[in-house]
């Protein structure tokens, strides 16, 4: 056993008090009540509170997201505190815990107690703030309110008719009446739980929590510009929320030497107080047709009320020595059924007024492990799960944006010029998805030798669903990994896993064909041709003034021979190795190092995400110099990236359709995503006697996202410009340190500094006069701070 | 172990013949009577001073005396009597040890935490992921520490970015769960006992686990978006990314992966469509490449409950 020279001073200064005590003549009694006190400050537990204060250089809601609650510039108070006591003779305990108080948005407290081995209670309180911009902006009165409404004066200049698409150029009024608006919301979360030891190996465990989230987020509100067609206009706006969350868990426990059993009921009730979000048409024509004369507001339905149940139950069982049982079995349903909106702002209700909805889930699983040899082990196991979506199939009207006109959107029976509106068109049906997966495995662990471990594995995984393009699909995937100990002081490992998944046949059109109607869809190809519509002949309707039926002989809406890479046929490696070095006492170094790569061959002759790709590559060392000096280093580098092959236009429908060659070497492409990061830290701690620890760290991250174009076709190089690269680059110094002033007392200061800066193409630069016509711009930036802390507390220590 | 005291100071020189008066009073009570958990002073008649690796444990509820539960020294670390009866130098370990160079099987080691934690969220350790990879117990947990720090929130991922270091990288990007933060530590989502779900999450499905915090994206929805419903993976990453809101890739490029169609969100978007605002650029930008992308419009992108919300939009 190791001394440190802290314990044998110690020893020593009891001893030596111990030892002066007796030969003035109080002997044992004293003595031994000092042992007593001494065991007692090494068997009872430590308490401490930390009060402070602590200032903040710069406000930056960036540096302060995420609950740190160091968004505001100034003094804030540091408010830590830590209580544990224990009863002596006796299981009661006390423990009590309370982090950052001071801090709005980031203060967390919790209680725990009760007696161990029969009762406990406990009482959590957290805050999470998430704050999304500080320096989001729009024209909008009434940000944070479920009414934005139009500024007064808004004026519209140059000629308008009643077909005219306003455009935010014309929009006199806007720069003037641009208005910050800070866009976070809040999370205060309380809980209760309480434990309960029952007789005969039960035990029983309730929880309640109940977590508040209000405040705004960002979300896009678009309304019609004109009566048809993507003639829309669109803003990002500060939607409130209010949202509420209830959960209970409640567990009975059973476990003796071989048998282990735990039966629970879960239940979520989801409550939105939230009214939905009304907005002024900031698009606004004075000549377009209104209906009724109604100014014209869009209105989003908010997030519906929903609650889930479900029972669920565990176990396990000891079958020998070598050899557990285990499974589960779990039955849910998720339910809602608010209240519709109207269709529009306009009053129309659909005849359905709520959904009705309904999912029931199924899980069970059943695993096996066993040690047939004391060198081989094997674990194999299946798992079945179902989403079974029972909601009701029913017609609605769809208007993709809320309309100044219904009547005569509904009413069209011929295309405006230039649009696609045909009756029919905004019909559609819900779709509710349901999934089946089935997972059979076997993984075995071999040893080898006493130094090599070899493990095999096989997955098998089964999924079907219903209104996707694809029935479902099969994968298999083998694995293998080999661990090696080439020393007491060096060790490494090897793992590969491949995986093929081969889909069902894929057909793009099956969900549309589910959706939409036969007369919207004929509508999509050109007259003279037809095409099978849930097993009947259809004929397509389709004229040239139809862009969308433009030379098409079969109607589709997503690119035919586009495949989606959750559904479609994909091939999968991944690569991992790894080592172990301690080349001294003090001195350990790991490395590391990750391959993967996924392909999807029917999208590399098609569209769609074709490949992804990635590596990292990781070091790490830690170094104890001494027993009182450590240090860390780390960097880990990552690459990633995802080819997907494209293509522009939407006038050769026909070419499109039947993904030739030659419309691919003339409007085809392939876009190249990647991102690269490098991640390095550096701490180190010092502990320089018994009265001073201090240390510090250093932390950088930084990222690069590119985009690259690739085997542009003719009409798409010729015009093409390369896209900007993202950044973002992230450093922080924290030093720390920690003086005992008195056995009780210490001083802690610490300080901080964290430099951010990014470069995001799709926020920078987006000025009024640079911004989409038919967007408001917002005039956010992306992220860019230098921020320091400081701050002083003192700790005091007691039992 | 009972240390030899150094007799080099003057201080223990002048005293000592109180020192010995003394030694022998404090010995002799340590000798005869438990000082922590019954039965101890088999042990700490020597492992009476170290209150890091031995006395603490009365710090902790595995010290808790008034639990009939607790366990004893020997219950963990086997009888041990060749270790403490062992005269002179050279003296051989425990029958079961637990620090990191340890020889006991890592098996053995396992069995003695199991004995009695072997239920509730342990269930599932036997051929779990983390057990196939040869960890104990006590690779992760420190059991004589008032504070195991793998089992507190601000100090838990140092335990799991011990090995975890990709994670450890991506949660220093710009968008991240809070989890440098201390706010969401890994077993927030994770049981790394085993779970039913992949991944070690805590619940069945990766879903499931999501919607124990978004619970507003569980629906059902009368408008479900097919790559949410199948799985909240498809287009985030749980633990950092350099694009918002955990997204695996930016839109309008993540949307485009799945939709090429005749809507303008349609095809490849580039330079010119960041209008004046890219170098050289001229003219305007255009609506599904700045700002939110495709969600300026498709706001309702995980589920809509609107009639009218096919197209996400409301």
């Amino acid at each position: 056993m190791k001394h440190t020279k802290h314990t044998i001073e110690k020893r020593f200064s009891r001893t030596v008090l111990a030892a002066s005590i007796a030969a003035i003549g109080f002997s044992v009694p004293l003595a031994a009540q000092a042992e007593e006190d001494d065991l007692l400050s090494l068997t009872r537990p430590d308490s401490e509170i930390e009060v402070g204060v602590g200032h903040v250089s710069d406000g930056s809601f960036k540096f302060g997201d995420y609950g740190r609650g160091l968004e505001k510039s100034g003094t804030h108070l540091i408010g830590n505190v830590r209580m544990n006591t224990r009863g002596d003779n006796n299981a009661s305990y006390l423990e009590l815990i309370g982090r950052n108080l001071g801090l709005s948005g980031s203060r967390d407290f919790g209680i725990k107690a009760g007696e161990q081995g029969n009762y406990g209670l406990s009482f959590e309180y957290d805050e999470l703030s998430k704050l999304h911009s500080d320096s989001f902006q729009s024209p909008y009165n009434g940000l944070g309110s479920s009414y934005l409404s139009k500024p007064v004066p808004w004026t519209i200049s140059g000629a308008v008719t009643a077909n005219t698409n306003i455009s935010t150029a014309t929009m006199t009024d806007l720069a003037a009446n641009m208005k910050r608006f800070d866009v976070e919301t809040q999370r205060k979360a309380m809980a209760l739980g309480l434990t309960k030891q029952l007789d005969g190996g039960w035990d029983v465990a309730m929880k309640y929590k109940r977590e508040k989230k209000d405040g705004t987020q960002l979300t896009g509100a678009m309304i019609q510009t004109r009566n048809f067609n993507e003639n829309r206009g669109s803003s990002l706006a500060p939607e409130p929320i209010d949202y509420t969350t209830d959960l209970f868990d409640v567990l009975a426990r059973y476990a003796d030497e071989k048998l282990q059993m735990q039966f629970g009921y879960h239940a979520s009730l989801f409550d939105s107080a939230s009214q939905p979000l009304v907005w002024d048409n900031l698009y606004y024509n004075a000549l377009s047709v209104v209906q009724g004369g109604n100014a014209l507001t869009g209105r989003h339905g908010s997030a519906p009320d929903n609650q889930f149940h479900r029972v669920k139950a565990s176990g396990g069982y000891t079958l020998s020595k070598d050899t557990r049982l285990t499974g589960n079995l779990s039955l849910g349903r998720a339910t809602q059924n608010e209240a519709f909106l109207p269709y529009s702002t306009l009053n129309t209700m659909p005849a359905t007024t709520s959904l009705n909805g309904r999912i029931d889930t199924t899980h069970a699983d059943i695993k096996l492990n066993s040690e047939l040899t004391h060198e081989l082990n094997l674990t194999a196991g299946y798992k079945y799960d179902d989403r079974d979506n029972r909601t009701p199939v029913n017609t609605y009207t769809s208007y993709i944006a809320d309309n100044t006109d219904l009547t005569a959107f509904n009413s069209a029976t011929v295309p405006p010029a230039g649009g696609v509106l045909t009756p029919g068109v905004n019909v559609r049906n819900n779709t509710p998805l349901s999934k089946t997966q089935q997972q059979l495995y076997a993984d075995i662990d071999y040893h080898l030798s006493e130094a090599t471990k070899l493990m095999l594995g096989y997955d098998y995984d089964k999924i079907t669903h219903t209104y996707e393009p694809t029935a479902g699909d099969t994968e298999h995937t083998l694995k293998a990994e080999v661990k090696h100990s080439f020393s007491d002081t060096a060790s490494g490992g090897l793992a590969y896993a491949h995986s093929d998944r081969n889909a069902s046949a894929y057909d793009g059109m099956a969900p549309a064909a589910s959706t939409f109607s036969a007369t919207y869809l004929a509508s999509l190809c050109q007259n003279g041709n037809s095409f099978s519509y849930n097993g009947v002949v259809t004929a397509c309707t389709g004229g040239t003034g139809n862009i969308a039926a433009t030379t098409a002989t079969s109607p589709y809406l997503d690119t035919p021979a586009l495949r989606k890479f959750f559904l479609t046929d994909r091939k999968r490696d991944k690569l991992r190795a790894y080592a172990n070095f301690a080349p001294s006492e003090k001195l350990d170094l790991q490395i590391g190092g990750s391959y993967y790569k996924e392909k999807y061959p029917e999208a590399e002759i098609g569209y769609g995400l074709t490949k992804a790709t990635g590596w990292s590559a990781n070091f790490d060392a830690n170094w104890a110099a001494t027993e009182a000096v450590n240090g860390i280093f780390f960097a880990t580098f990552e690459d990633s990236q995802t080819d997907q092959r494209s293509s522009d236009t939407k006038t050769d429908r026909l070419g499109r359709q039947l993904n030739t060659q030659a419309f691919f070497d003339q409007w085809g492409g392939v876009i190249t995503r990647a991102d690269r990061s490098l991640t390095l830290g550096l701490g180190f701690k010092v502990k320089q006697d018994d009265s001073l620890d201090w240390g510090g760290n250093l932390t950088h991250a930084a990222t690069v996202g590119s985009t690259g174009f690739s085997s542009l076709g003719t009409s798409v190089a010729a015009t093409l410009k390369p896209m900007p690269d993202t950044v973002s680059r992230l450093s922080r110094l924290e030093l720390f340190g920690k003086y005992k002033m008195q056995k009780d007392v210490t001083l802690n200061v610490k300080y901080a500094y964290e430099q951010y800066n990014s470069v995001d193409w799709a926020w920078d630069g987006q000025t009024i006069a640079v911004a989409p016509t038919n967007f408001i711009n917002t005039a956010q930036t992306s992220p860019d701070y230098r921020v320091h802390v400081i701050g002083a507390s003192l700790t005091y220590s007691f039992k | 172990m009972k240390q030899k005291y150094p007799g080099h100071s003057f201080a223990a020189m002048l005293f000592g013949m109180a020192l010995a008066l003394g030694v022998a009073v404090t010995a002799q009570a340590a000798d005869n009577k438990d000082l922590v958990l019954k039965g101890d002073a088999k042990c700490t008649s020597c492992h009476d001073q170290d209150e890091k690796s031995v006395m603490a444990i009365g710090k902790t509820r595995h010290g808790a005396t008034g639990d009939s539960r607790t366990p004893t020294c020997t219950n963990c670390h086997g009888a041990s009597d060749t270790h403490a009866n062992h005269k002179g130098g050279n003296r051989p370990l425990p029958d079961r040890t637990f620090d990191k160079k340890s020889a006991t099987p890592t098996k053995s080691r396992n069995e003695a935490c199991l004995s009695c934690h072997k239920g509730s969220a342990r269930m599932q350790w036997a051929g779990s992921r983390h057990e196939g990879q040869g960890l104990a117990c006590t690779t992760c947990h420190t059991v004589h520490n008032q504070h195991d720090k793998v089992r507190e929130k601000a100090t838990q991922t140092e335990t799991c970015f011990s090995c975890h270091k990709e994670q450890r990288a991506q949660s220093n990007r710009s968008s991240h769960h809070p989890i440098p933060e201390g706010k969401i530590v890994c077993s927030s989502c994770h049981n790394p006992h085993g779970s039913s779900g992949p991944k070690l999450l805590l619940e069945d499905t990766v879903n499931e686990t999501c919607f124990t915090c978004h619970t507003e994206k569980r629906g059902p929805f009368l408008w479900e978006h097919a790559p949410v419903s199948d799985s909240c993976t498809n287009c985030h990453t749980p633990h950092g990314s350099s694009n918002a809101a955990l997204l695996k890739n930016r839109p309008p490029y993540l949307c485009s992966s799945c939709h090429i169609r005749f809507h303008q969100a349609e095809g490849i978007r580039e330079g010119r469509d960041l209008g004046a605002a890219l170098p050289g650029g001229t003219g305007r930008a255009t609506v599904p490449t700045v700002g939110k992308a495709c969600v300026n419009c498709h706001a309702r992108i995980h589920g809509s409950n609107h009639p009218s919300g096919a197209a996400f939009a409301r």
